[in-house]
């Protein structure tokens, strides 16, 4: 008896016919990717990276496309419109389930106007771009899931800064993940040309508060010479969403690239995201915020990859969790063979509320060469008595003293977020900590 | 002095001080009137520190025996917010750093814990920096996190700055001194001396008699392997700068304050 893909759980048959229209590049890195994800095994529970996630939970399943609602009923695209109108913002696009998108770019004098469209009319419109750096970073070969998403994805965004281009606002990413059983695959390309700077706002939530979700997302961020690339992640999904989520950046010489990610929604959230410092005297800059409740999961894996000289990496990972949450962190530094005078350093932190929380650390370090400066560090555990008892000696009492502290945990990377940002997620942890 | 006088701020009787299982203050008694500074001396190890925290409430340091009365309130009952909200002060021989909390939001806090309402907030800036200019404290103090990088002189001020503006009934100064070069401690002392008024009353704790020709105590008494050993006026400090402390060592028993 033969068996096919089709019958084997988790298996892609075939790529839908919507995708077929696409370019023949394109159509046949989807063709090769389905056969990369069919061809590799599930990873093995006992095995890196996947010691905390069951990743039977990724594989591919056979629903209905997933539903995009109407645009004009979610709030949260309205406020981005308005904010756009003010001229807040650079540019805007918002990503309804990966199916609809609608973008606006603020008037600028050319040179500083971004390319702003959807990854499938870039690859038709600009394969110069695209097609040399779709899949560099996160490719077929990166792991299972991210081949699925290399086949499936439906579409997503792509933006260019030209050259020297300075934008003076955010280009804010607006995304509903799709609610239903079928995944949503979306991929993301940015490319900051030489001498460029960007802020950009990327975030994903549910439209629907009540309908579970199912994302798989890939970013892939080029920061090409003396480029730099302020990148703010934002994961505010329902809490019965589950999302799969890898996220690369590349920098050639010189360039910076400063990322924030802050994970507060989805029942369970695992995410891969890391700097490849490819060039010489690059900076990367990463910080994670992590705020959990309830039975939410969450498996985090960061990567500085040093390949050039004189590259200077630092990574400060907050975790904050109450209830029964768990999260899960493994941070990894690299430093290549031959890679002289680099800094690297890691931070992770975990801040337990309650004694149902729990947090795993496990840094990681692979130091091939001599001349490194390198350090790293964890801590795991409650509120601090210390700084508890100075607040409460003031009168303060322990309840109010507990979220003063927990606020302070958070603010130092809150503030290096832009101010709109900063206040959604203060108010988001503010509304979590009412039921302390 | 240790009348039970209605007028009695702190009123401490046999009072024992454990840390960790060990006994560190031994049936100490002192009291404590409105109007009044005293001045409470010890070498280090003395158990001054220990019956400070232990009278505030710090997690580590429990009052086994004896009893400890603010206003004619069991203090032993309040946690530690209460004991604050109730009047009762104490200025950190080590105050903690708390990075990521400003100053500014921290007493704003407070203020809002003691006053049980929102502060106006531009009143209370107002507040805020009068009495940071008070102290010489830049305002752009303010604005930064708590103790975070703070030299030990500014992070004793900082101490003042909340006795300021929470205005206790009865303050604790657990070595505000300490760590001061002269300048700083005639800033600190003048604002002890602002803040001191016939309502209220001051248990200052020091290792020397420097502060006390800022600040001159009604009452000055002498700690020694947990528990007073001397009680007198100003004098004492002088014959201890003059003597140490071992001219107080040999009583082995305990004079009632």
């Amino acid at each position: 008896m033969t068996t096919t893909d089709q019958d084997i759980p988790g298996q892609l048959a075939t790529l839908p016919d919507e995708l077929t229209s696409d370019p023949d590049w394109l159509a046949d890195s989807r063709k090769e990717s389905r056969k990369a994800y069919n061809a590799s095994d599930l990873p093995i529970r006992s095995v890196h990276l996947w010691r905390y996630t069951d990743p039977a939970l990724f594989l591919h399943s056979n629903g209905s496309a997933p539903v995009a609602e109407s645009n004009a009923d979610i709030p949260a695209y309205t406020e981005a419109l308005s904010k756009f109108s003010d001229g807040s913002l650079s540019a805007l696009a918002l990503d309804n389930a990966c199916r609809t998108f609608e973008i606006k770019i603020a008037q600028a004098a050319a040179k500083n106007t971004p390319v702003v469209m959807t990854l499938r009319q870039a690859a038709i419109e600009r394969p110069d771009l695209v097609q040399s750096h779709l899949g560099s970073l996160v490719g077929a070969q990166f792991g299972k899931f991210e081949a699925l998403n290399m086949a499936l994805w439906s579409d997503g965004i792509f933006i260019y800064i030209p050259k020297g281009a300075k934008l003076a606002e955010p280009i804010h990413l607006l995304r509903s993940g799709s609610s239903g059983e079928a995944w949503s695959y979306g991929r993301t390309l940015i490319v900051a040309d030489e001498d460029s700077e960007v802020t950009l706002i990327d975030e994903y939530f549910s439209a629907n508060a009540a309908i579970s979700g199912k994302s798989n997302n890939v970013v892939e961020l080029i920061g090409l010479s003396r480029s730099n690339i302020h990148y703010f992640a934002i994961q505010r999904n329902n809490l019965n969403s589950l999302s799969f989520y890898t996220q690369r950046s590349v920098l050639h010489d010189s360039a910076k690239t400063t990322t924030v990610f802050a994970t507060l929604g989805a029942k369970q959230h695992k995410a891969d995201v890391g700097t490849v410092m490819k060039g010489r005297r690059t900076e990367s800059l990463q910080y994670g915020l992590v705020f959990g409740s309830g039975k939410q999961q969450f498996d985090h894996h960061t990567v500085h990859i040093n390949q050039g000289a004189n590259g200077y990496s630092n990574l400060d990972f907050k975790v904050v969790l109450k209830d029964k949450a768990h999260s899960a962190y493994t941070g990894l530094i690299r430093v290549d063979k031959h890679v002289q005078n680099c800094e690297a350093y890691q931070s992770n932190r975990n801040l337990l509320l309650t004694r149902g929380a729990r947090a795993e650390s496990i840094p990681e370090l692979e130091i091939l060469c001599d001349e490194v400066i390198c350090t790293h560090g964890a801590t795991v555990g409650p509120i601090d008595e210390m700084q508890l008892f100075y607040l409460m000696n003031r009168g303060i009492p322990k309840n109010e003293a507990t979220k003063i502290l927990v606020r302070g945990f958070v603010e130092p990377t809150l503030a290096l977020m832009p101010d709109s940002l900063q206040g959604q997620i203060r108010r988001h942890v503010d509304q979590r900590l009412e039921t302390l | 002095m240790s009348n039970k006088s209605n007028k009695a701020l702190l009123h401490l009787t046999d009072v024992s001080v454990t840390v960790e299982n060990k006994q560190v203050v031994r049936g100490l008694s002192l009291t404590i009137k409105a109007g009044e500074i005293h001045a409470l001396m010890g070498k280090n190890g003395s158990g001054k520190s220990s019956l400070s925290n232990a009278l505030m409430g710090h997690p580590y340091y429990t009052i086994s025996a004896g009893s400890a009365e603010l206003m004619g309130q069991n203090v032993t009952e309040l946690q530690a917010d209460e004991r604050s909200r109730a009047g009762l002060f104490l200025a950190f021989q080590y105050p903690q750093a708390i990075p990521g909390v400003t100053v500014a939001n921290f007493m704003r806090s407070a203020l809002i814990a003691h006053r049980g309402k929102e502060a106006d907030m531009r009143g209370y800036r107002k507040e805020l920096f009068a009495a940071m200019d008070e102290l010489e404290i830049d305002r752009d103090f303010a604005g930064r996190y708590i103790n975070d990088g703070f030299s030990g002189g500014e992070k004793k001020r900082l101490e003042i700055l909340q006795l300021f503006l929470l205005q206790p009934t009865m303050a604790i100064l657990d070595e505000t001194d300490s760590g001061l070069d002269i300048d700083a401690l005639k800033i600190v002392a003048a604002g002890i001396n602002k803040f001191h008024t016939a309502k209220n009353g001051i248990l200052l704790v020091t290792h020397y008699q420097r502060i006390l020709d800022y600040v001159i105590p009604d009452y000055v008494h002498v700690m020694i392997d947990g528990n007073i050993v001397k009680t007198g006026g100003p004098e004492v400090a002088l014959e201890l700068e003059e003597g140490g402390y071992e001219v107080f060592q040999p009583a082995k028993t305990a004079v009632g304050a």
